[in-house]
């Protein structure tokens, strides 16, 4: 009787052991594989740069740098007013995107230090001011 | 003028809430419980000057009274009347107000409703919910006061509302969520006075457990409306973003399935009264996590208000409310400890089985949406945690939890001798059949879609074995209604797990340049963009394209997706165009004028999308009816 009682007991704590290892695999392997490090546009130019993992690029929209094509390419520049680096993106932009504007990138820098977008973000809202760009500004 | 009458009756509201106490204090230390039913009249009055409080705010805004900070910031002169109304709620000190008019609600109807509770426990539950109040009503006047006045020279507009806001979703999705997270509180208040009285007596489930069905209804409600809203309203024909509100939304709503299941064992067993008592807790501590540290501007969110100086007080009282939570249940959790007999072939443990998966799934959530924050915290370092982190480590723990499910219902309470051999026939079919089905709709082998399928398959057959199975008729008709409620309430979820599945792995989308009369073409479908037309809203003017659908040479529907752009904010936004039908959606979104004729434009073909929310709106539907079943007995 003692002995199935510990027997039980043993395959509840050995059942939740395998489960909770199998999370936290999961868990760890998914964090490393799906962190984007942010950046600004100088830290862009200043420091060396994984150049096949994703990452994150937030700055303001260059003036006069937007150039599109017929096939929904966009160029442009994304900048904090002391560098800047060029972007290139296939497909529709947000509705927000504008120049002088503030803009987050998350993508992969090729070889000539060009960033090939997945995904540009615009802020949501004329007073709202993502905090990724508030810690640039200042 | 009207401004210092909603502050008023804000403070009398505040004044009503602190002379409770004192009486509750006197009733406790006096050890004269029944005097507590007369808490009634002070509580009564504490929700009628903040109802009266919300009032000034809505005619503030139905009169444009831009002298009120909060109606400059969020309304316009222009703005539509339904919106105005609703803009009550479209920024953190208003949404507060309502948050807090709904959690008096609450606390009022369970008084009212609490018949069963022998009084000592009902005077230290509404001690406990008063102290809350307290608290937030303090946070409110001194951090948010949303009747805070412009000096000097007046505003002779408004900043107009966001116009992401300006739409039906609004009207809905906010304050369902308020009343389903506010609703919590009940449960959470329950378990510390329970702890607090060191005394439980089985009834005691039976009767709180409608409470916690309530918000549960409301919550998945609002769930489901905010991810439609955001399907139709964002643009990019996604229904769910892993956003951290998102998040900080989910995870209670994950938390109080774990509790539903929680509660049912222990008013069936009269066991795991710990697991019951944390996981209300927990719940309640998720809900303010969702509510203060996501609306405040502590993490940088779409949802997020643009104002950051109150986070700090928010996570002192969160922290206030964990920690002396906490330290309650440590202190007394070993009064309420009751050893039950447990058997592995049982309903219970594998419910509980589940109750730990849904845990790890939150625990997965939880960091994916609180990490970053905390890298940023500790280390200064920027970060973000994407998407396919989510999707990654929660599908495979949901399609785990997903077997269990059919077995949790077949099973039966205690002990079961042996287990019905069809029902492991119903499991290979379904394997089968979800590896059929993924074979149909693409020839390359996706496992998470074969998975995805599969799993949805299982739930709604198994279900549906347990209801033939079984003799639901057997007792009277409320019986057979709860029971239906039970088998149904289960299959929304595996009909959620096949609309997710089926519309992730096969959705087909087409970023394109068009010009007018130029045709696309996705599956049988042929998209052909007719022409232009021009439309003036009251606060807007928008571009309208039509476009013919076509599906087998035959005319199927007319789509006509907008660009509108917003006079006073100068903002654009995209409304999109929706075909919707059973199987399928079309969805057209609008880009921008590139060229003379020509415009950029996003079209999708989404199969089975509408599942997803059908699933939604069933589950809490059949809960909402298992709820008024049960409520007549527990009236009683």
């Amino acid at each position: 009787m003692i002995l199935k009682l510990l027997n039980k007991k043993l395959l509840f704590v050995l059942f939740f052991t395998l489960c909770f290892l199998f999370a936290i695999y999961l868990v760890t392997y998914a964090l490393k594989q799906n962190i984007n490090l942010f950046y600004t546009p100088s830290q862009l130019c200043s420091e060396k740069i994984n150049y096949t993992k994703s990452i994150k690029v937030g700055g303001f929209v260059k003036k006069n740098s937007i150039r599109m094509d017929d096939s929904l390419n966009v160029f442009f520049d994304i900048t904090d007013y002391k560098s800047s680096v060029p972007v290139e993106y296939n497909g529709i932009l947000p509705d927000l995107f504008e120049e002088d504007k503030g803009v987050v990138v998350i993508g992969i820098l090729n070889k000539n230090d060009k960033l090939i977008a997945k995904q540009v973000l615009a802020k949501h809202d004329e007073n709202y001011v993502s905090s990724d760009i508030i810690s640039l500004e200042s | 003028m009207l401004a210092d009458f909603g502050l008023l009756f804000l403070i009398l509201s505040f004044f009503f809430n602190f002379f409770q106490i004192l009486i509750l204090l006197y009733i406790y230390i006096t050890n004269n419980f029944s005097k507590v039913v007369y808490i009634i009249y002070p509580l009564s009055l504490q929700l009628f000057f903040l109802f009266f409080s919300i009032i000034i705010l809505v005619i503030s805004f139905l009169s444009n009274d831009f002298s009120i900070l909060y109606v400059y910031l969020n309304s316009n002169s222009s703005l539509p009347i339904i919106y105005k109304i609703c803009a009550l709620w479209s920024a953190h000190e208003g949404s507060f107000l309502l948050f807090m008019f709904i959690f008096v609600l609450w606390s009022l109807l369970f008084f009212i409703f609490k018949s069963k509770f022998d009084s000592k426990l009902v005077t230290i539950i509404m001690l406990i919910l008063n102290i809350l109040f307290l608290i937030f009503i303090v946070f409110l006047l001194f951090t948010s006061n949303p009747f805070e006045k412009i000096y000097g020279n007046l505003p002779i507009d408004g900043m107009d509302l966001n116009p992401l806001l300006q739409d039906i979703g609004l009207v809905i999705h906010p304050p369902l969520l308020y009343i389903g997270y506010a609703g919590f509180v009940i449960p959470f208040v329950f378990s510390l006075s329970v702890l607090l009285n060191r005394k439980i007596i089985l009834n005691y489930f039976n009767f709180i457990y409608p409470w916690i069905l309530m918000p549960f209804v409301f919550l998945t409600l609002g769930i489901v409306i905010g991810s439609w809203w955001a399907y139709y309203e964002l643009g990019w024909g996604g229904w769910w973003f892993w956003d951290p509100v998102e998040n900080a939304a989910l995870i209670p709503w994950l938390s109080s399935i774990a509790l539903i299941h929680a509660f049912s064992i222990s008013k069936v067993r009269f066991g795991f009264f710990k697991l019951s008592l944390i996981l209300s807790i927990a719940t309640f501590i998720f809900c303010l996590l969702g509510i203060f540290l996501v609306r405040s501007g502590v993490i940088n969110s779409v949802h997020a208000f643009a104002s950051n100086n109150r986070g700090i007080y928010l996570i002192i009282i969160l922290l206030f409310v964990f920690f002396s939570s906490i330290y309650i249940y440590i202190v007394n959790y070993k009064f309420i400890y009751r050893k039950i007999f447990l058997s592995l072939f049982s309903k219970e443990s594998v419910l509980f089985i589940n109750i730990i998966f849904l845990l790890v799934s939150i625990f997965i959530i939880l960091l994916g949406t609180y990490y970053p924050s905390i890298v940023d915290l500790f280390f200064n370092k920027k970060i973000s945690v994407g998407a396919p982190y989510f999707n990654f480590t929660v599908v495979p723990i949901l399609c785990i939890i997903s077997i269990f499910i059919p077995f949790g219902l077949c099973l039966k309470w205690v002990k079961n001798d042996f287990i019905n051999k069809n029902i492991f026939y119903i499991f290979i079919f379904s394997l089968i059949l979800g590896l059929l089905i993924s074979y149909y709709y693409d020839k390359d082998i996706i496992i998470f879609s074969i998975l995805g399928i599969s799993a949805g398959i299982w739930i709604l057959l198994g279900c549906s074995y347990y209801g033939f199975h079984k003799n639901i008729f057997r007792f009277n008709i409320i019986y057979c209604i709860r029971q239906l409620c039970l088998i149904f309430s289960h299959m929304s979820v595996g009909i959620i797990i096949l609309g997710i599945t089926v519309s992730s792995f096969y959705s087909i989308e087409k970023d394109i340049s068009i010009k007018i009369g130029d045709k696309v073409n996705i599956l049988n479908y042929d998209f052909v963009f007719n022409k232009m037309l021009k439309k003036e809203g009251s606060n807007y003017i928008s571009d309208i394209a039509e476009f013919v659908v076509i599906k087998n040479n035959k005319e199927l529907t007319c789509m006509y997706p907008e660009k509108r752009i917003f006079y006073i904010s100068g903002i654009s936004m995209t409304e999109v165009s929706i075909y919707p039908s059973l199987f399928y959606d079309l969805y057209i979104a609008l880009g921008k004028n590139i060229g003379a004729d020509n415009w950029s434009c996003r079209i999708y073909y989404k199969p089975f999308i509408r599942w997803i929310w059908f699933g939604g709106i069933s589950l809490s539907l059949c809960v909402l009816i298992n709820f008024l079943c049960g409520f007549r007995r527990f009236r009683s």
